[in-house]
This record gives C-alpha cells, structure tokens and sequence, in this order.
C-alpha cells in the first residue's frame, strides 16, 4: 500500500512534471512565435518601404535619362547638335574619301553661367582639314568659333586646354567627359 | 478554428435563458447549493436534482440545435458582418518605345486628407478639458510646420493650414505623395485620413504626348474603391482595356461600423488583380525628341498656324515619330488644352498641293502613257472646264520632260499627263494608295480624309485632283503614298502598336496589317527615280523645287507641295493662305524611311515658310546620322528638265 502510493506520488509527480514542461514549453514557443510575427512584420514593412524607394529612384533615374532631360542637360553644357557630318568612305583600294564638307556645328548659344575668365581656344586647326569629328563634343566646336573660351566645360578639359602642348593645330581625339 | 466567433456567440444564449439561476449562482455551479439558496434546495434536494438535470439538457438541445444544425448559417451571419469586400487594383500598364525606354508608368501614391470640422470639435473639447492640452490653431500649425518639413516643395504651408482650419467636414490636403513620406506624417498624426491612388508618370514630359496621350485619377465611379487610372487621349485612351488589367477582389475582416478599417491579419484574397499589359510603340524616343524639335522650331521660324511631321518605315510603315508642333505635358494637365491636345497629325486632314503629282506619275507610268524622258510640250496656261490653270512660274510654252514636269512641279504638265491617263483610271489610283480610307493607325479621332466619289466629279474636278486640290488627307495618308512608291509599289498601313506585353512578360506582336499592291515594282522604281530630280540644283531651268531638300552623299527623292486654303469668308480658295507639305523618302536607291511635313498657313513670304525642304533636309540628315545610313553608292544621275522653249 505504501509502495502503491510511494509509485502513485511518483507517477502524479512525473505527470505534473510533464505538464510544466509542456505548458513552459507552449508558453516559450508561442513567445518565439509572436515575437518572430514582429521581426516578420518590421522585415516586411522594411521591404515595402525599400520597394518603393526603389521605385522612387527608378523614377528619377528614368526622368533624367529621358531624351527631353538629356537634350536639356547638354544644353546647359554648351552642346549643340551637331548638324551635318563630313563622311569619310573608305574605298576597295583603301584609299580615303571625304564626302561632304565638315563644318563646326552651330547652333544657338546657350552660355547660361557666366563665362570664366578668356582663356585661348584648345585648337585652332583649319575646318577643311579632315578631322575625326565624331569623336568630339560638338560644344568644343561651338565655343571655339562663336565664345572663345566662354562657357567651357569641365574643368579636367581646362586643364588640358590650357597646357601649351594643346595650343597646336593638332586634333585631338576626343574630349570631354 | 475557422469561425471562432460564430459558435461562442450562439453559446451565449443557453447562458441567458437560464438568466433566473444565473444571479444566484454567480458563476460557480457547484457552490449554489451551500449558499444563499441552499437552504430551499437542501431542503428537498429531488427538486434541486430535477432543475440541474433539467438545465444539463437544456443546454445540451440547445448545443446541438446551435453547432449542428444552425452553425453554417450563423457563421455565414457572423462573416458577412464582419467581412468586406475589396477591390484589389490592377497596376496600369507601361508604354514604352521601340528601344524599352518608358514612356509613361504608374507609381503608387497617397493623398492626405483631413476632416476639419470633426477634429475642431474633439480637439477643442480636449483643450477646454484639460488647460494644458494643445487647441486647434495649435495643433493645426504643428501639422503644417510637419507637412512642410516631409513634403518640402510639394506644399506650400500657409496654403495646408487654411485647408486644415477650413469650415468643411472633408478636404483633401495633398495628393501625389510618395508612401514613405506619406507613413511618416501619418504615423506623427494618426488622425489623418489617406488614400492610397497611383499616379501616372511620363518622364519624357512634352516627348510623344500626342502620340502616348495622358491618364489620370478618375473618381466618377461613387464607389471609392473603383477609382483607378483611365486613359484620357491619345494610345492612353484608346487602349485603356488593354493597360489597365483587371482589378481583383480580397475579403477583410472590418472594424463594426467602418469599412476602411481593416483588422490586420485578417485579409484573404479571393481572386488576384491582373496587371494591365504593357505597351511597346514602335516609336524611337531620340528620333521622336528630335523631329519634336526640328518641327517646333522649323514651325516657329516660318510663323506656322501648325504644323505636323512624321518619320515611318519604308517598308513596314513602322512609325518611328509623329509630331506635332504644339503639344502637352501630361504631367501637368493644367496646361493642356484641346488645342494642343489635339493630334492633329491624325486628326486633322488638308489638301496636299503637288505633294498628290505622285498619283498622276505613278497613274501615267504604271499605264503607259509616258515615260520619264519623254518631252512634254507645257503651255503658259490651260483651259479646264470653267477655269484657267497656271504654273507657279510664268512661262511660255516649254518643252519639258516628264521627270522636269514633275521635278518643277508644273501644274499645267500634269493635268496633260493626268488627262493622258484618264478620269477612271486616275479615281483608281487614287483609291488604292488609300486615300479617302481611315489608316487604321490606332490612335483615337482619326479622319479619313475627303476624295470626292467619282460620281460627283464636275468639269473642273479633274482640273484640281491630279494637283493636288480639291481633296484632303492626313500626314500619315500622305506619308502612306510615298511609302508605296519606297516599298516597290506596296501600301502597308501605318503601324504605332508593336507588341503588347502580358503581364507574365510574354510578348504578343500585333498582327501585321496585309500590304496592297497599288503599282507594280518597276513603276515604283522609276516614280522614285524621276522624283529624285526634284532636289536637283543646276544652271538654267534644270534645277528642281527643293534643292534644299538634297542630301550630301545620298540620294533623296521626294516631292513639294503647296496648296491654297480656302477662305471661310469667301467660300474661294485664298491667295495668302497655303498649306506647305513636303514628302520623301531616304536614301531613294535603296529607301529606308518615309518623311512627310506639313505647315498650315506658314508665312510664304519667309524664306523657311515658302517650302518645308530644309526641314527635310535636316530631318533626313539626323535619321542617316542616327540609323547608321550608307551612303548611297553615287549621288543621283543629272536629268534634262526643260528641254527647249
């Protein structure tokens, strides 16, 4: 009789033991499960909000490389279009012809900084001379025959302009930035 | 559980009917007995084992009744009061070019607004309450001086604050706010109401608005949650269907009293929107800008009235521009107006002047009835029915060759040709390059132009038609017909659409529509050949009506066209307002594009209003630049013009 209690207090204390773990347990996975319910509601939230932050930039990213932004901004930089462009055909013989007459693009001048201090054009070569045209930014062109050295673009090409061995008539093979 | 709340609100009841034991017991059921009742009960415990029995069953029907045969109902009560139904909306499509470059998309936004009335009354019950507590103006000047701080220049804060304090129950503060920005000031003032809306973006601005249109937010529907992005003109418009998808629709739990407070967690969908499908035009955005700008400023030095161009494929009528020079920024539709929302490009037709001389070529080679080379002998003026033709030029007679007649545009040697050629066989011709027929391009308001049937032609019809008066048509039904002569004889309708592109990014190319047979290859190629004399530059009388039209390095081939209005006043043609056009093609021998111009009223006696050549010649020398053109093999052939007088 004693050892059936002894046994029947054991087994209660076993059970009750049991159900302490189960309850702790339930109790600390039910915790993880809410709190892990915020992490993932902060995560989304986050993602949300980068998404549209993302969208937000692909937007602006999109309005600046739109054709209308771009002709703006390189207008701003003093570039004009580059109207007709001599050609140069290579024939079967190798030899080089030059089809049209390249001309210094012209256009309306849109100096809208004020012009730095007068600083010698880069080059002064004669126009009829073939050049590699496509190469370079038609605003060089343009500041060269209407402003001298107003409205110049960016300062690493000023620097090279105004290094002596840029004085020569000779062409450059390209420019700007 | 499915329904947790269904069952345990129909479990109350049994509680309730039992409401007469309910005081005494006061929850616990065992401990009745012993307490304020007990004594009765003890007293004759069969009676107190008679109503516990009696209770236990009555709760158990009552159980039963409830859980099994009216739980679906209930719970479908429960659920309908509880749950509403949304829409979800469908993302609007993009539109973009033939290179992927977006031309118009949405962008999800906010707009804040305010209830003025309801939140004076509770605030200032609050500060009468509670001294230290903030008033209205208070308050109202602390979320201003907040809206402006996020917002930036999106605002203005005075102008917030006369909304905030403004005598109304409902206004709208701001729209178009960007999410993020919009949670911050939400979250520092919980009272403010928002809405969630998509704005439409075209990033480009000015660039193809005539052609891609505009969208904006409607709200004409009285439920708020249909309010979406449609389509107000141009291909935003006209393919609305297609752009805006199909919304979908979700079930969210609700606070009582109010639908739009949803109870988080509680949202399930029933059925997922499906975004719009995207747009891909065959335009190009760099060649659209350009023709853009030439156009606007070409219009502005000739002091047009308007003025119209579009760039098109020699071959497939793909569209790669189409402009008009005075347009709209969809991104601001309060500039807009129906002036220059107006696609007059499509829209609007005019005669054609000599442009239409191509008919009459085309008529006179494809039947024979001269060639090229073959010298005409041109009267100073003609006699047709009740009037006298003259050319643009005084002259006597000359002989010129039929490429000269073309080439100077005379008028008097192309009624003799056109009468060569017939009335019959002149209205078929004009029929099949399409005149008088809607293109079919797609985009919303097109005319088809006016050729009179052949059954009302008086006398003097056949005196203007063959010159180009007398009927009108659109720029793409005049870019269609130089197409026809680029293309080895065959009309293909005018293509804008290239490909719609569904939601899971499978492209469906739009059908192409089928090209007509108007003349056969080789009259094509000798109508091409002849018109490229038209930009010829020579000594004497051989040079054409648009040297300025040439381009060095490549044949071109096109044609003039100037064309009297008709003076509203008079019912007669006017003797100052013309319609200059101009269309041709590039590089004549071997034709990838299709350029056609048209300036309505220039000033003629300008030297960019007398003729629309040099914008040609600069629209021609920018797609060679931009296409990557080769140059032709040798410039074009020096023909004889006049040949004798």
């Amino acid at each position: 009789m004693r050892s059936g209690n002894a046994s029947r207090a054991s087994f209660v204390m076993l059970i009750i033991g049991l159900l302490a773990v189960g309850v702790a347990a339930t109790l600390y996975f039910s915790t993880q499960a809410i709190a892990d319910s915020y992490r993932l509601e902060n995560a989304t939230q986050r993602a949300n909000s980068l998404a549209e932050r993302a969208e937000i930039l692909e937007r602006d990213v999109m309005r600046k490389e739109s054709a209308s932004a771009l002709a703006e901004q390189a207008r701003k930089l003093g570039m004009v279009p580059g109207g007709n462009p001599a050609r140069l055909v290579v024939g079967p013989d190798g030899k080089v012809k030059v089809v049209g007459k390249p001309r210094r693009a012209a256009g309306a001048p849109q100096p809208e900084s004020p012009p730095p201090s007068g600083q010698p054009p880069a080059e002064r070569q004669p126009p009829a001379q073939p050049r590699p045209q496509e190469h370079r930014q038609p605003a060089d062109d343009r500041a060269n025959q209407q402003q001298p050295g107003e409205q110049r673009q960016p300062a690493d090409e000023r620097r090279q302009a105004q290094s002596p061995a840029d004085q020569q008539p000779v062409p450059r093979a390209e420019g700007g930035p | 559980m499915p329904r947790p709340s269904g069952p345990s609100n129909a479990r109350r009841p049994p509680p309730a009917r039992t409401g007469p034991s309910k005081g005494p017991s006061k929850g616990n059921g065992r401990a009745v007995p012993t307490k304020r009742v007990g004594a009765r009960t003890k007293r004759n415990p069969k009676v107190r084992y008679v109503a516990v029995r009696f209770l236990l069953v009555a709760a158990g029907v009552k159980l039963v009744q409830v859980q099994g045969f009216e739980a679906e109902a209930l719970a479908n009560r429960a659920e309908q009061q509880r749950a509403t139904a949304m829409e979800i909306p469908a993302e609007r499509g993009s539109i973009v070019d033939r290179n992927g470059v977006k031309l118009a998309f949405s962008m999800d936004v906010v707009s804040l607004a305010w209830r003025p009335k309801a939140m004076r009354a509770q605030w200032d019950a609050q500060a009468r309450k509670s001294p230290n507590a903030p008033d209205y103006n208070e308050r109202t000047e602390q979320i201003a001086g907040y809206m402006k701080k996020v917002l930036g220049n999106q605002v203005d804060r005075d102008e917030i604050l006369n909304e905030l304090r403004d005598d109304v129950t409902f206004t709208y503060l701001v729209h178009n706010v960007e999410p993020t920005k919009a949670r911050k000031i939400t979250t520092r003032f919980a009272e403010m109401e928002t809405e969630k809306r998509a704005l439409r973006e075209y990033p480009g601005g000015e660039l193809a608005s005539n052609v891609v249109g505009a969208a904006n937010w409607r709200m004409e529907d009285k439920d708020v949650r249909k309010h979406n992005l449609h389509g107000l003109s141009g291909l935003e418009s006209a393919r609305d269907n297609d752009l805006a998808g199909i919304p979908g629709r979700k079930l969210a739990d609700t606070a009582e009293g109010s639908d739009s407070v949803v109870i988080p967690g509680t949202e399930r969908n029933i059925q997922p929107a499906t975004p719009g499908s995207d747009l891909a035009l065959t335009l190009d955005s760099d060649m659209q800008y350009t023709l853009q700008r030439q156009l606007t400023d070409y219009a502005k030095q000739a002091r047009a009235r308007s003025a119209s161009a579009v760039v098109m494929d020699a071959k497939t009528s793909e569209v790669y521009a189409l402009a008009n020079d005075k347009t709209f920024d969809p991104n601001d539709l309060e500039t807009a107006n129906p002036d220059n929302m107006n696609n007059t490009a499509v829209t609007t037709p005019y005669e054609p002047g000599s442009v239409n001389k191509v008919i009459t070529a085309s008529a006179a080679i494809e039947h024979g009835v001269a060639e090229p080379r073959e010298v005409i002998q041109v009267p100073g003026s003609l006699q047709v029915s009740d009037h006298v033709v003259h050319d643009a030029w005084a002259h006597g007679t000359l002989g010129m060759t039929l490429t000269g007649v073309f080439a100077k545009s005379s008028n008097i040697g192309t009624l003799l040709t056109a009468q060569k050629v017939g009335e019959q066989r002149f209205a078929d011709m004009l029929r099949k390059f399409g005149l008088g027929v809607r293109t079919g391009i797609g985009l919303p308001g097109e005319s088809p132009g006016s050729v009179p049937p052949r059954s009302q032609w008086s006398g003097s019809t056949f005196g203007n038609l063959p010159i180009g008066q007398g009927l009108s048509m659109t720029l793409l039904q005049m870019a269609g017909m130089y197409q026809t002569i680029a293309n080895d004889g065959v009309r293909v309708p005018p293509r804008l659409v290239d490909a719609e592109i569904k939601p899971g990014g499978v492209r469906e190319e739009m059908p192409r529509p089928p090209g007509v047979r108007v003349v056969k290859p080789q009259t094509a190629k000798t109508v091409r050949n002849m018109l490229r004399a038209v930009t010829q530059d020579q000594p004497g009388q051989n040079s054409g009506t648009a040297p300025a039209a040439a381009l060095q390095g490549y044949q071109v081939s096109g044609k003039t066209g100037t064309a009297q209005q008709v003076n509203p006043a008079t019912g007669a043609y006017s003797s100052d307002k013309y319609w200059i056009t101009f269309a041709g093609m590039l590089p004549a021998d071997d034709p990838r594009f299709v350029v056609a111009i048209m300036l309505d009223q220039p000033e003629t006696t300008l030297p960019q209003g007398h003729t629309a050549a040099p914008l040609f010649h600069d629209i021609a020398s920018y797609i060679a630049q931009r296409y990557q053109i080769p140059l032709s093999k040798k410039p074009s052939p020096v023909v004889p013009l006049v040949v004798g007088e």
